[in-house]
Parts: structure tokens; sequence; C-alpha cells
């Protein structure tokens, strides 16, 4: 359970222990103050930085502590630290120490491709977002169940959710249960690559990245991605091109091709959709399989969207649409299985026509306009007050929902998917 | 579409129906008189010991008909008690013949009966909220497909608690101490969601033909009373993300073992003290395996504590109110809103929060007046942190609970509520 860095400037010869690589040969270790003095050490720190303590005369745990000041001949550490993976100075070590040998790191890697090539099962990689990575990393290496491995962007502190970007296309040499978690990343074809993940690799959870400018799809992988608070923008095809996947919170706008293409299940929820040029959501030819959809906003953005939500005929799958508004699309839902789909409780308003093949409106339906606050270019699906949308999505407790992915703020008699039992008081 | 109503206590099937003082006296009268659109109000003051039979109408999808049960006033919420007699009548009511029904069933209760509380075996397109289903000999509930289940409570049935076809929404509902399994569902293309079944004498949740979705339930098998806690035996796929099952002799039983490929998604559950985990069955994502730490699974209360494992690890929106946003460390999770924060932390800001346990000693802080003697969810009580200096009943067992009202007589509230830093935390599981 190794922890590394990676960022601009770094270099890939170095151990990639920390962030900023330290020489403390001659260093004293100060228990009641935090302090590590070495006279004219030459380092200059910013609160939040990090350095790896690798021995120490007295260390007890080596690992990362946190800088929180710094001058010319000393470094203070936090005593504790509330930086994920980040040890606390208390632990440091048991005492006061004479002058001895404080081994830190040598700063860290330069190339994401590097830190690919040297992890393990359970080691994260902390990516700063000081420049762009320009490159096309490989996945070479699996984590495991439990043991997943994890690449995750930041700014400043660690933890702080600053993306960082990647400019190629990450692809891998394996096509197995990777194990990877991707978190706050922008992955950017840059107009230059064909996808801007190109994965046969899976079992891959994405939190907070983007996928933009791919001259075709924005993310392929193998199965099993769990996409978690992503966007999916600019790309020549699809924003995302995927089998037996979930969604959530994550927005499509301006792909090209459909926002989701999809075979195997897939799943959505509280998902957006804007002005993507083949279908919002399509389901692909999936025999028998599923495709749900809960709680999304689908904008055609004046039909360039043709299908809000589509399955195909001659591969049926089984359709869930349900708390969905379905706007300005060619056609609203498109679906193959007559009465054994659940579309419930969805809003379906200014398409060519609001179903396609054999689907038809079942209960809850709403047909009026959803009156976004400023529907323009998908800037804010919040719902205004008189929104028809608002309380008439299918209410999984004695809390009234709303259709969309854009729910009332808690409290306010709104919610989200879904809320805690409250049985036995109807109205 | 007139509105009709009934009373077990004063009415009268020879009246028109039309007003409470006109109300009729048996369910049954109103079930043969009824049409599409139309409303029955039905009092419960007393009990309807009826063995209902198939109304004469079918709603329709614009014009369901309703027949919903209240207290005090109409659409109060209260519930009104059809009843076997002492198991005397068979069903509390049975559908005969296969049709669409568009019937909503709201706040009835179907109790005591020698078969099944509820019977519809072969009709379809009911609408069944926040009804009770129990000690009933047979099954609670029973229905056919294209059916939307909503905050319904079977408990102490001899069979299932609810049986469905295919096509049926199963949401908020709670099967305690049924005999056989606690949801079954036969047909293909269910959405079970946020469910609860505990101490079931077969199996939890069932899906036995074909696509399941089982997202964010929680099953407690009381000792093993429960054989599985969410079980397939079909060839088709599920979706099985966000449950909890605890003391069951299998966890997750299948008879597939193609994890994630086309079949079978399993992420983001929990099971613990099972005999057996997973029956040809793995999950991948998102795995938990420690005790869930639920408040008091003895007496029915799922909620988690604060340090429960669960808190956090699921992978459901939960009170997104600006979806999708940027925050790559909240809002991903969770089935329900159980939220928590650990004990001894008090609410950041001056908010107190639903579910949060707060510690009972060393109260040495300032906290800004709850107003009107109630702690509420949600509540603000600024950051500015007034000394509190009125009344204010103490929590008890070191709870401060959702919907709870304190005061109005309460011990001086004295103590300090320490600020912390809770975000959002999202449990896996049904609560």
């Amino acid at each position: 359970m190794a922890t590394y860095f990676c960022q601009n400037g770094g270099n890939d010869g170095n151990d990639g222990l920390d962030n900023i690589g330290v020489g403390l040969a001659t260093a004293t270790w100060t228990e009641a103050t935090k302090i590590l003095t070495q006279a004219g050490h030459g380092y200059t720190f910013a609160a939040g930085d990090v350095i790896y303590l690798a021995t120490g005369t007295g260390l007890v745990t080596p690992g990362l502590y946190e800088v929180t000041a710094s001058d010319a001949n000393t470094i203070t550490l936090a005593a504790t630290s509330s930086l994920p993976g980040v040890g606390d100075a208390n632990d440091v070590a048991a005492g006061d120490d004479a002058t001895g040998d404080w081994t830190t790191s040598d700063g860290p890697w330069l190339t994401i491709d590097h830190a690919m090539n040297t992890v393990a099962a359970d080691d994260k990689v902390w990516l700063r977002s000081t420049a762009a990575f320009v490159e096309s990393p490989a996945i070479d290496t699996a984590g495991g169940t439990n043991s997943e491995i994890v690449f995750e962007g930041y700014t400043t502190d660690l933890g702080d959710k600053g993306q960082a970007t990647i400019t190629g296309m990450l692809t891998d040499t394996i096509a197995t249960a990777v194990m990877y978690c991707f978190k706050n990343i922008i992955f950017d074809a840059n107009g230059a690559n064909a996808n801007a993940t190109q994965l046969a690799s899976h079992d891959i959870t994405w939190r907070n990245c983007v996928f933009k400018n791919a001259t075709s799809n924005g993310c392929t992988m193998g199965y099993a991605g769990c996409f978690y608070e992503c966007e999916f923008l600019d790309n020549a095809a699809d924003g995302a091109a995927v089998n037996s996947c979930v969604f959530i919170n994550c927005k499509f706008y301006r792909n090209a091709s459909s926002g989701i293409d999809g075979s195997g299940n897939l799943v959505c929820y509280n998902c957006v959709f804007f002005s993507n040029g083949s279908h919002a959501i399509d389901g692909g030819a999936a025999n028998d399989l599923m495709l749900v959809v809960i709680n999304c906003t689908i904008d055609g953005d004046v039909k360039d969207t043709q299908d809000g939500v589509t399955s195909s005929a001659a591969f049926r799958g089984y359709v869930v649409v349900m708390n969905t508004i379905l706007y300005d699309c060619t056609a609203g839902i498109d679906s193959h299985r007559g009465d054994r789909d659940i579309l419930v409780h969805n809003l379906l308003n200014s398409n060519t026509a609001d179903y396609a093949g054999s689907a038809s409106g079942q209960e809850g339906e709403q047909t009026g306009a959803p009156d976004f606050v400023n529907e323009v270019a998908g800037a804010d699906y919040t719902l205004n007050a008189g929104s028809p949308a608002i309380g008439a999505g299918s209410d999984y407790s004695a809390d009234e929902m709303d259709i969309g992915a854009i729910q009332k703020a808690a409290g306010a008699g709104g919610g989200g998917l879904l809320m805690p039992n409250k049985r036995g008081n109807m109205q | 579409m007139p509105t009709y109503y009934t009373s077990a206590a004063t009415g009268n099937d020879g009246d028109d129906g039309l007003s409470e003082g006109n109300a009729w006296l048996t369910i049954q009268h109103a079930l043969n008189t009824v049409a599409a659109g139309d409303t029955v109000h039905i009092k419960g003051d007393g009990l309807y010991q009826e063995a209902l039979t198939t109304p004469a109408a079918n709603g329709t999808t614009a014009n369901p008909v309703h027949y919903r049960g209240y207290t005090t006033t109409p659409a109060d919420g209260g519930m009104a008690t059809v009843d076997g007699n002492g198991k005397v009548l068979a069903d509390g009511i049975v559908y005969v013949g296969v049709a669409n029904r568009y019937h909503v069933w709201t706040n009835i209760r179907f109790t005591d009966f020698s078969d099944n509380g509820f019977e519809a075996g072969g009709s379809s397109h009911f609408i069944i909220r926040y009804c009770e289903f129990d000690n009933n000999a047979g099954r609670g509930l029973l229905v056919k497909d294209t059916n939307h289940i909503l905050c319904c409570h079977t408990h102490d049935n001899g069979e299932n608690g609810i049986s469905v076809d295919g096509t049926c929404v199963i949401s908020g509902c709670l099967s305690r101490n049924d005999g056989w399994t606690g949801v079954e569902m036969l047909g293909v293309n269910n959405f079970c969601i946020n469910n609860t079944v505990a101490g079931a004498g077969g199996i939890g949740f069932h899906g036995s033909n074909g696509l399941q979705v089982i997202v964010g339930n929680t099953v407690w098998g009381n000792n093993k009373d429960t054989t599985d806690g969410i079980r397939f035996t079909n060839t088709g796929e599920n979706l099985v993300m966000n449950n909890i099952v605890v003391d069951c002799i299998n966890g997750y039983n299948s008879n597939m073992v193609d994890v994630w490929g086309n079949q079978l998604m399993v992420i983001n559950n929990l099971v613990y003290d099972c005999t057996t985990p997973y029956v040809n069955m793995a999950t991948t994502l998102g795995a938990v395996t420690t005790d869930p730490k639920f408040t008091d699974a003895a007496n029915g209360d799922f909620t988690l504590a604060a340090d429960s494992p669960a808190l956090n690890v699921g992978s459901h929106p939960t009170n997104v109110p600006n979806a999708p946003s940027q925050d790559g460390d909240t809002h991903y999770l969770g089935s329900t809103s159980s939220e928590a924060v650990a004990a001894a932390d008090y609410p950041a800001v001056g908010d107190v929060q639903s579910g949060v346990a707060y510690d009972s000693g060393a109260k040495t802080g300032t906290f800004t007046e709850p107003g009107v003697a109630n702690v509420e969810v949600g509540a603000s009580y600024g950051a500015g942190g007034t000394e509190f200096d009125g009344t204010f009943a103490e929590p008890g067992v070191a709870n401060v609970k959702q919907g709870t009202t304190y005061g109005g007589g309460g011990t001086e509230f004295t103590g300090t509520m320490v600020p912390a830093a809770p975000s959002s935390f999202h449990p896996i599981g049904s609560r």
C-alpha cells in the first residue's frame, strides 16, 4: 500500500514518494514544537505541502507528513493532519533527538505512464494539476477487490478535488478486471486522439472525471464501469461507448453522436443530457438486458437529439424510465417491450413524438413544459416554481419527488432519488 | 367522478354515500357501485370485517379508482382496517379474472385472514401505497404485474409478505417476520428499491425469473431465520447495488457466475454475519464485509450508527440539489438519508441533522436556540452560537432524531454543542 506522486517538473528517476523532494541528512527533531531543524536546508514549503520521511532517529512510522510552515533552517510539521493518507507529527518520534539522518523522498515522478508501470494493488498515485500531463499512459497492472489502484488529481493540497489533466489517450495493455479508480482527472483527447480513454480492461470506477475532445468517443472501456459526477462533452462520436456500466450524477453534452451508446446492462441515475447529436441514451443491441434511467433530464436542444431514450427494436432490452424529463427530442422514449417496460412518472414535452416503438404513457405522466430556469446551452435545469415536474415524480417515500435530474433542495419538499422510509403517514 | 364515503361505525349501505353523514357501511358496497375516476374515502372508525370480492369497475390510466383510508378527516393519512375476524374469513380481497384494474389502494390494512390479505394474482395495474398486510395465514399481498407498491408494511404473515409477477416497482416497503419470502418477484423486470426485510422465514428478496433491479435494500436474517438475503433463481440479468444483508444463512445467492459481464452487476453491497456471504456470486467494486451497526435490529431499528461502515460507501445519489456537481466526494453515495456524524461530534455551523447521534457527555459549549422547543431535521441554528438558555428536553439516550420534539418541560440544557464538520453521509442499505 504505497502512495506516489506525479507532477509536471518531476522526474521518473525519482522515488515518487512525495511531491517536493527534500534532503535532510543532518536534521534534528524537536518533539514539542514538531520542528525538523537543518541549518540552511534551502527548501521553501507552502502550507499543505507534504514530505515523506523514510528514516530518522526515533522515527516511529515512515510515511507522509504535512508541512505547516518553514524557514531557512526549520520545517514545522502538522501535529495532526486532515490530509488524506498523511500522518500526524505527534507520531513522528517519541522524543527529541540528536542530529541524525532524516531521509526523505527525492520528489515526484514526471509521467503517469511511469506510475502505471510501477504501481501494485492497493497503491495510490496523486496527480498534481500544475500543468497537463501530455502523454498517453497505459494501464498494465491490475489491482484487486478491496485493493484497487487509485489515481487522484489535486491542485494544491491532497484531497482538494482539483482536477489534473491528461492530454492524450488513456490506454491499456491488459484486458482484465483492473480494479482502478480514477478521480478528479480530465481526459482530454485534444482533438488529436480517437478516444480520451480507450480501454479493453474493466472494473473501473471514475469519479469527477471529464472525457472530451475525442475524434471518436470520449470514453471507451470494457464492461463494469461506475461513473460518478463525470462529464462527457465535445466528442466527435459518443460521449461514452460502453458495456454494462452505471452512470450517476453525470453530464453529457455536445457529443456529435449519442451521450451514451451502451450495450449490456446500463443504468443512469440523476444525469443530464443536452444537445447530443444522435440519442441521449442508446441502450444498444442488448437483447433481454436492462436499461434503467431514473431522475434524468434530457434536453434534445431543438431536436438535435433524436431519441431521448432508445432501445433496439431487433434486440429488445427491458427498459425502466422513471422520474425523467424528456424534452425537445425527435422521440422521447423508443422501447419495445410494451407493458413489460416500466415508463412511469416522466415528463415528456416538445418532442416530435413522445413515444416510439411499443412505448406509451403509463402512470404519472406529465406533458406540460418543464419550465427550466435557463435551458439555453444547458445552463440551468433547475425547475422554476411553477414547473409541472415539481412533486410529480414517483415518490419513494412520503416526501414528494420532482421529475428530472435537478431536485429542489432537501427540506424544501423535494429530495433525492431515495429518501428515508416514512411508512404509514401518507399525504 | 363523485367521491364516496364509508363508515364502519355509522354507515348505511342504503344511503347515497356521497358525504360522511350519508356514508355507506361496507366497503363491498362501494366496490359494487363506483366507476372509473371515483374516489372512496374509507373511515377507520371500526373494523370492516368483510371478505371483499372483485370490484365492479376498473379504472383507466387517466381515471383510476381510489380506495383510501382515513381516521378523522378524509386523506388525513389514517388507516382503515379490513379484518378477517380471527381468520374466520378467507381473504381480505380477491380479484377474480384477468384485467388491468387501475385501482389505487391507500392507507388500508388487511389483517387476520385465513388465506391472503390482498389477492389479485391474475390482475394488474395497481398502485398500492401505505397499506399494511399482517397476520394473514397466506400471503400479505399478492398481485400480478405492472404495479407500484409503495411504502407498504407486511408482517407476521404465514407465507410471503409481498408477491408480484413482473414490471413492478416496489419501494419503501417493510416486511417483518413473514413466514416465507419478504418480497417475491416471479416475473421479469421488477424494480425493488429501498425496502427492508427483517426476520423472513424464507428469502429476503427473491427474483425467480429474469431481470431484477435490487438497489438500496436491507435484509436482516434474525439469527439465520432467513435462508438467503437476496437470491436469484433465474437466468436473466440483475443489478444488485447498495444493499445490506446481515445474519442470513446465505448473503447473496445466484445461479449465475458471470459477475458484471453482461448479466449480473454486483456493486457496493454489504454482507455480514452470513454463513456463506456469496453463493455463485461475487461482488467486485465496493464490497463491504463488516458489521453495518444497525441502531437496534432486534427492535426493528435498522438505521445506521455513526460509525457504520455502510455510511458513505454506497453508489446512489441521495439529496442531490444540484447534480451533477464537481464535488468528487459528495452526492455520489447512499440509498437513504440515515445521515450521521460520529458520536460526540455535534453539527457544524449549528445544524442538527437527521439521525445524528449526539453524545450526552461533555456538553459545555454554546448552542443557538432551536426555537419553539423543537430541534428539527435540517434546521440551521446559526454559526454565531448564542448561548442556549431555554428549556430543552434532553434527547434521551444521547440521540437527537428526525422529527422528534424536544422541550415543553424538559430539563435545562446546559451543555456544549461542539462544532464538527459532518459532510454528506449517505449509507448503503434501505434506511
